[in-house]
């Protein structure tokens, strides 16, 4: 499954990873017990 | 991977909180990017972290696969039967269809990161909207540093990305260097 990053990238000190992180990503959900 | 949350899933009631969670169960959630990781790669992490064969006392704490799309089920249901030959014994592990997952409150979101104090006020500089704090790759990879995951190496070439001024940035290699040097 495809989502759209959430995080606004308008704050000017974002760290570079999060200004980096890419538009699209694929999600996994995981119970560990 | 890019962003991590916790929160609960598969159960019907909506708007579930940790006090009052109905039938859901407590779950993690990992956006990542296909191109540097695959979903082989995640269940193989799953497998490793969790004990398939121990019945859960409570769908709370139920151990299960979420799969969100028809590729992410064959490979998980396949993950299984490869354990299952493994281990040589019945695997409780669930394999379950994802519907529904509400965010956790804020305070069991990057629990590591919320003990250390200092470098989590670095955060909340950065995002003072806690959503955005828990969405922040960076965040993400500190709080896994914090849990013991990473090696001093891998976090001297993250350092200068992850936001932390210099003071913040000795720390967390400090701690990163004791426990996993």
């Amino acid at each position: 499954m495809v989502t759209l990053a959430t995080i606004e990238k308008k704050a000017a000190a974002i760290p570079p990873i999060d200004a980096a992180a890419p538009l699209q990503t694929a999600t996994a959900t995981f119970a560990l017990g | 991977m890019v962003r991590t949350r916790v929160g609960y899933a598969g159960g019907t009631k909506e708007a579930p909180t940790y006090h009052s969670l109905g039938d859901h169960t407590e779950t993690i959630q990992i956006d990542y990017n296909p191109s540097q990781i695959s979903y082989s790669d995640l269940l193989d992490v799953f497998w490793r972290n969790h004990n398939p064969s121990s019945r859960a006392w409570s769908k709370q704490y139920m151990a299960a696969v979420f799969y969100h799309d028809d590729e992410q089920k064959k490979l998980a249901e396949e993950s299984r039967e490869r354990e299952a030959t493994k281990r040589k014994e019945e695997i409780q592990t669930k394999i379950l269809p994802f519907t529904d997952f509400y965010r956790a409150e804020d305070y069991h979101q990057k629990y590591q990161l919320r003990r250390e104090r200092n470098l989590l006020k670095e955060f909340e500089r950065i995002y003072p909207a806690n959503g955005d704090l828990v969405d922040s790759t960076a965040a993400a990879r500190v709080n896994g540093y914090l849990g013991g995951y990473g090696t001093s190496a891998d976090l001297k070439t993250d350092l200068n990305r992850l936001g932390l001024s210099a003071e913040g940035s000795r720390y967390l290699l400090r701690i990163v260097e004791y426990r996993n040097p």
